[in-house]
């Protein structure tokens, strides 16, 4: 571009024309709303340098008028910042403990097996102790473990091994060391709990909606939905272990599509703190049964829309209920802080931030993975065996470099000059997968668009500039309630 | 510094003493012995005697003495002051403040606008004093600050202060005040760090989101990017941060966005405060391109206070009267005159929030907020 009679130069920058406006957003995740014509006066060269706007940009690092070293370097420190999650590299480690379980959901898409199908189904001792090994080589210095299944407390005697034996290494290796358990709380009972208290265990569990919703999809192996059980069992853990040791995630299906606010008042009904709504995920019985129970993603995203509107009014009366995958998104539009998401970041979360470990000892990059081998046989994404090979084998691979390296979406056509990139990421076996089944052929654009749809959701509300939006938002992003962010006697300044 | 008048005898050079009472026992060199009236005995043991008006000065003491010309003497057990021949008396410490401070230098590589002190190239550091005074101060003493000037021109001085802060006043928060331009060189960051440990706090000033207005204010080209650059080094080196502005005509509509700046590019500030323009030295003399009424630049105060705040960022309030402030920035707004300096305005009589208000600048008296009246009794 012609820099002739120009006073100023411009630094790496996206945009998007959105009605009167146009969204500018920079590497570093700075985002700039310019009229369309004050737009067109600065790509030309001919923005006035003493306007507002042209200081604003100039503040956030899209344009520089001198001191280009200085400012280059301000932006690289920023960078830095925002992928920080790169120097943990794994510390999300996710155990499948067994492949039982005693629930069969019509969207598994972990293709679990029925409860008594026999201990060759279970992780063993030994394997769960090599895991544990490799886990604990990890250079990061948060060790997170999450027990998966099926159901993992069908073999909570390997739950235990796994957790005292990464008690007894972390007395030499010193890291911050956490348990989730993701558990459908069927099989809980006073035991487990008391396991669970004395080893400060989080739950993530499933909880669907009002009973009509979550017995639709949720059912118990004997028969019968587990709407009765799951809830009495949820306030149960709730009193034991605190509210907030557990939280509870929804999958979206042809059920809730349409009556999700339904959903929030049942979570806000059993005291759950937040909701992560998803969208099903391909994959397994989910696959199977997608034209019984799938939604199109159109559906989703109005089912979404719908959801996130209701969230925000009840949030502006004054309920803390953050929606936890907008939350992530807001707190990297917003905050210049790093936010490590493995099914969302680039590179790819995908070996390199979380890794899992199926019952026998094989490890995959992602659950995905594995549900892919589950699915078809495909082992693309399969990275080792803990028995046979070690740290470096499966991390140090051809083979994952090359799974990383693949997924920059800086580097990705079409993801390259989007105006949303710095915000995104990717999620390379869901794409393989729709690649080899050509059943979804459009995989990669599915998930362009509902990360796209959500994007323009979260701008569209700060495009408003509303306040109490605003105050809800950062009320989401830095934990804390409506009051507190109003509230200046608790600014932490003044202690 | 408060400095008072009065009559010295006895005295060839200025003297540095701490002050005892005779009944404490205490005395040595740089002890001065505050006698408040009459007979005093056995002066010897001391290396000067402080008297108030009344007293008569007898012509048998060879030691010196220091003459108050006023009734009753304003110091108190533990100050630190400075006699000199002329009879001046100056008190560099006080025992009981919590804003006391040394001053090692009156030069400075900035000339900012509305400096209150303005710097004096080529004049004399005050190292030796700084270090002389340090030496007599409290043990206990909690909280002592280091100004100038510029006191990082006085490189070698500053790490000696420092280290004597480190000895002699091992339990006080230091609180360095700099422009933060020396410290683009990390290796200096470092050594403050190492010499400073975890008491000490820098305070830096920014005063805006570009470098054009910070520029400006600093009359200095690269200023701005120099304190950047300082700053990243003292997070690199885990230095405690305060960020600081000075809220002027010249940079006040821009609080919002220097506001949205200082979060994305340093959140590693540890206080960010905004602070209200002290009218004198050389902000008084370049009044009209600096003065703003504090009630024309609320919107914009309140609104960068706001974006602070949501981001979770600690933010204070300095040298604004509560009564130019809306009630809820009340719980951030901090007195932060030190003693010395503040009085009170004629209206200030009758305000119900006198005790908690911060007052003015003993130089404020022409340049208040036409917002300033008595706050009527309000319920907190």
């Amino acid at each position: 571009m012609s820099r002739i009679n120009s006073t100023y130069g411009f630094l790496p920058f996206r945009f998007l024309r959105q009605g009167k406006e146009t969204l500018l957003v920079n590497d570093v995740g700075e985002y700039y709303f310019l009229k369309n014509q004050a737009f067109d006066l600065f790509v030309n060269h001919e923005l006035e340098t003493r306007s507002v706007e042209f200081q604003d940009l100039k503040a956030k690092g899209f344009v520089y008028d001198g001191y280009l070293p200085q400012t280059i370097d301000l932006l690289a420190t920023k960078y830095r910042t925002k992928k920080r999650f790169l120097y943990d590299f794994t510390s999300l480690h996710m155990f499948v403990v067994t492949r039982r379980c005693n629930q069969k959901c019509a969207y598994c898409h972990a293709s679990s097996i029925q409860e008594d199908a026999g201990d060759i189904h279970d992780m063993n001792y030994v394997t769960a102790r090599k895991c544990v090994e490799i886990a604990f080589r990890s250079p990061s210095s948060c060790i997170k473990i999450e027990f998966q299944g099926g159901e993992p407390l069908l073999n909570f005697n390997v739950v235990k091994e796994i957790v005292e034996y990464a008690e007894e290494l972390n007395e030499s290796a010193n890291k911050k060391l956490e348990f989730v358990i993701c558990t459908n709380l069927v099989a809980l009972n006073e035991k487990y709990l008391e396991y669970m208290e004395s080893k400060d265990i989080m739950v993530s569990t499933s909880l669907d909606g009002p009973q009509h919703i979550h017995d639709a999809c949720r059912k118990l192996r004997l028969g019968g939905g587990s709407y009765d059980i799951v809830t009495s069992h949820l306030s149960w853990a709730m009193e034991r272990l605190g509210r907030d040791k557990i939280s509870a995630l929804m999958t979206v299906t042809l059920h809730s599509v349409g009556r999700l606010p339904e959903v929030i008042d049942e979570y806000i009904k059993q005291e759950l703190g937040s909701i992560f709504i998803r969208a099903m995920n391909p994959f397994g019985s989910a696959f199977r049964n997608w034209p019984r129970v799938g939604c199109t993603l159109d559906e989703f995203l109005k089912g979404y829309r719908q959801a996130f509107d209701y969230i925000i009014q009840l949030n502006v009366q004054g309920t803390h209920f953050p929606e936890v995958f907008a939350a992530l998104l807001l707190t990297r539009i917003l905050t210049p802080f790093s936010t490590g998401f493995v099914d969302l970041q680039s590179p790819t979360g995908a070996g390199i931030s979380g890794v899992i470990y199926d019952v026998n000892g094989d490890v995959y990059v992602s659950d995905e993975a594995r549900m892919l081998s589950r699915t078809t046989g495909d082992k693309t994404f399969c990275i080792g065996n803990v028995h046979s090979d070690s740290w470096n084998d499966v991390f140090c691979s051809h083979q994952l470099r090359k799974i990383i390296s693949a997924s920059c979406i800086e580097a990705m056509p079409g993801c390259a000059w989007c105006v949303f990139q710095p915000y995104c990421g990717a999620d390379p076996v869901r794409n393989h997968f729709a690649h080899v089944t050509g059943q979804l052929s459009n995989g990669h654009r599915e998930f362009c668009h509902m990360n796209r749809s959500l994007f323009n959701l979260l701008f569209d509300y700060l495009s408003l500039k509303n306040d109490e939006i605003e105050d809800v938002f950062w009320s989401w992003i830095t934990h804390r309630t409506l009051d507190e962010i109003r509230d200046y006697s608790t600014n932490i300044g003044v202690a | 510094m408060k400095s008072y008048y009065g009559k010295s005898f006895n005295l060839m050079e200025p003297l540095l003493c701490k002050i005892v009472l005779q009944s404490s026992g205490v005395s040595g060199t740089n002890t001065a012995c505050l006698c408040s009236s009459g007979w005093f005995s056995d002066v010897q043991r001391y290396s000067a005697v402080i008297l108030d008006s009344s007293a008569l000065v007898h012509n048998s003491i060879s030691i010196p003495i220091f003459q108050f010309s006023q009734n009753g003497t304003p110091i108190e057990e533990g100050d630190v002051v400075l006699i000199e021949p002329s009879g001046l008396l100056t008190v560099l410490y006080k025992k009981q403040s919590l804003t006391n401070s040394v001053l090692l230098t009156e030069r400075c590589n900035c000339r900012c606008l509305m400096c209150p002190q303005p710097p004096r190239n080529g004049s004399e550091d005050w190292i030796d004093l700084s270090l002389r005074t340090i030496a007599l101060m409290d043990s206990n003493t909690q909280a002592l600050g280091i100004t100038g000037g510029e006191p990082t021109l006085v490189w070698d001085g500053l790490i000696k202060v420092l280290s004597a802060c480190h000895d002699f006043i091992p339990r006080a928060s230091v609180h360095l005040l700099t422009n933060g331009r020396i410290l683009k060189d990390y290796d200096k960051a470092e050594e403050l760090a190492e010499v400073g440990g975890k008491n000490l706090f820098v305070g830096v000033p920014l005063y805006a989101d570009i470098s054009d207005i910070h520029d400006t204010l600093l009359r200095s080209k690269g200023a701005f990017w120099d304190t950047v650059e300082g700053l990243y080094n003292l997070e690199r080196a885990g230095i405690f941060v305060e960020l600081r502005t000075v809220i002027t005509k010249q940079n006040y509509m821009r609080l919002p966005q220097w506001a949205e700046y200082v979060f994305r590019t340093m959140p590693f500030v540890g206080r960010v405060v905004f602070m209200g323009l002290e009218p004198i030295g050389l902000a008084l003399e370049n009044i009209d391109q600096l003065w703003i009424d504090p009630a024309d630049y609320l919107p914009q105060l309140e609104q960068a206070i706001k974006i602070l705040h949501r981001r979770d960022m600690p933010v204070l309030i300095y040298n604004h009267q509560l009564c130019t402030l809306p009630t809820y920035l009340w719980p951030i707004a901090v007195k932060s005159i030190s003693d010395w300096k503040i009085v009170y305005m004629p209206e200030c009589d009758g305000c119900s929030v006198k005790a908690s208000c911060g007052g003015f600048f003993f130089s404020a008296q022409l340049y208040k907020s036409r917002n300033i009246c008595p706050v009527p009794f309000v319920e907190l």
